[in-house]
């Protein structure tokens, strides 16, 4: 991917209809909010707040911009218990699940929240929300469960190279 | 390896006033008061079916006394609204006792427990170093410090001798040093374990030691804990650094564990050595544990 394709955490944020600018620095594939500038010629892998990651061509948000997303996002959706936790195991939406929502129409992108109002993701909208029956209304692009799938896709990746 | 087996250490840990008991330790979670208050977390996974205790000995550890689920992928351990570490472990960071503002180095990081726990005694405030050498447990230390929120921290892959480079001197040092673990850490732990591993484990000791303490401030504290219960990486390390570093060892203030040994096999210690704390598991329901507080002099 040449710099120029390079995805920005403007054009990320401005899917959600949040226009924000964030001052941020990347470090391997992810971005930060460094406050100690001047270890970063020492090549830190981390350091400050954590914004978000590239993956491919596209940004996924740290658990904090997440909630920021949750909070600033035009269209929100929330969940029972129960879709809750099919959607952190990477599962799409089902209407049967959906509490509240703000009206968001077909292929309008939703932060899904819990009943905590806790941001666990983001998907779009597929189908109107009061569609009944067996096929979800809303894919899911991004939830919080990822976090653990990278996490376990890396240890594996170390373990198939055999110096786990 | 030429394993020396349950019948070695049984007995040396006899000599040393120890014993070798099979517990079973509870799983233990520590509240990321970043996140969220231990008030507020309780009742709420109290409402999923789970059971708490408050640990007597740690400011912000619980039990767990029964949960009908997996504590480590739920939405709330997803938010990093606790970190799951066992009791012992938390108190390393409890006694170097890190303060807003502060620059701490932690010198073996990964996974992140008591990095994220320092984070949260310092309120994100100050600056955390934080090294690890291995490549395929920094994963897991960079996944904890998204998920908990800590934003005072600065990672680096690599030995801690390299922390020369960074120009820094440090209020606070937490060596939680590589070491051979404890037969409660690890299935098959008798087996896996000889002298020369021992051995091996007792020169990085001290070869991390001198490095971290040229790191930091004259008068300013480093931490040393293993969760090993062998004396040549606890009291006799500490008897080595009386002996060879710039240091003096400060009382470690707990109600849990014993003092330091300041006689093994037949080896007279300095008497300071008492003010280091050890963890017998079947004495404290932990695992074996050591830990050390360092005053640069």
């Amino acid at each position: 991917m040449n710099s120029s394709n390079k995805p920005t955490l403007k054009k990320f944020l401005a899917q959600f209809g949040m226009s924000v600018e964030v001052p941020a620095t990347i470090l391997g594939r992810s971005h930060f909010i460094v406050k100690e500038r001047a270890l970063l010629s020492h090549r830190p892998l981390f350091s400050g707040e954590l914004v978000a990651h590239e993956r491919g061509d596209f940004l996924i948000p740290s658990v904090d911009l997440l909630q920021k997303i949750g909070k600033g996002a035009r269209h929100k959706v929330t969940v029972n218990a129960h879709g809750e936790w099919l959607f952190i195991c990477g599962r799409d939406v089902f209407a049967k699940s959906i509490v509240k929502h703000t009206n968001p129409v077909t292929e309008d992108r939703v932060a899904i929240l819990n009943e905590e109002g806790e941001c666990i993701g983001y998907g779009q909208v597929t189908a109107p929300l009061d569609t009944p029956g067996k096929r979800p209304v809303i894919a899911r692009i991004f939830d919080l469960g990822d976090l653990l799938r990278r996490e376990r896709k890396s240890k594996k990746v170390k373990d198939d190279k055999g110096n786990s | 390896m030429d394993s020396v087996g349950k019948e070695f250490f049984e007995r040396r840990y006899k000599q040393i006033g120890g014993d070798i008991a099979p517990l079973e330790l509870p799983q233990v979670l520590r509240v990321n008061t970043l996140r969220i208050t231990a008030k507020e977390l309780i009742p709420r996974l109290e409402k999923k079916g789970v059971q708490l205790k408050r640990l007597s000995f740690t400011r912000n550890g619980f039990e767990v006394i029964k949960s009908p689920f997996s504590l480590g992928a739920i939405t709330e351990s997803l938010l990093g609204y606790y970190y799951i570490q066992e009791a012992a472990a938390q108190i390393p960071v409890e006694v170097l006792d890190p303060k807003p503002g502060e620059i701490v180095l932690d010198c073996c990081a990964a996974p992140g427990g008591k990095t994220t726990q320092a984070a949260a005694a310092m309120q994100n405030q100050g600056t955390i170093i934080a090294y690890d050498l291995k490549e395929h447990r920094i994963p897991s230390l960079l996944m904890n410090l998204e998920r908990c929120g800590i934003k005072n921290t600065t990672v680096f892959q690599g030995d801690v001798v390299q922390a020369g480079r960074l120009g820094l001197k440090f209020d606070k040092i937490l060596l939680d040093a590589p070491c051979s673990g404890n037969y409660l850490s690890e299935p098959g732990w008798f087996d896996k374990r000889d002298e020369q591993g021992i051995e091996s484990s007792v020169n990085i000791q001290r070869r991390l030691l001198k490095s971290a303490l040229d790191f930091l401030v004259q008068g300013g504290t480093l931490v040393y804990s293993i969760c090993s219960l062998e004396p040549e990486e606890g009291e006799l390390n500490m008897q080595w650094a009386i002996e060879h570093l710039p240091i003096r060892l400060a009382k470690v203030n707990l109600q849990i564990g014993d003092s330091g040994l300041t006689n093994i096999f037949g080896k007279s210690l300095h008497p300071d050595v008492a003010n280091c704390r050890r963890f017998w598991p079947q004495k404290t329901m932990t695992q074996g544990f050591f830990i050390a507080k360092m005053v640069k002099l």
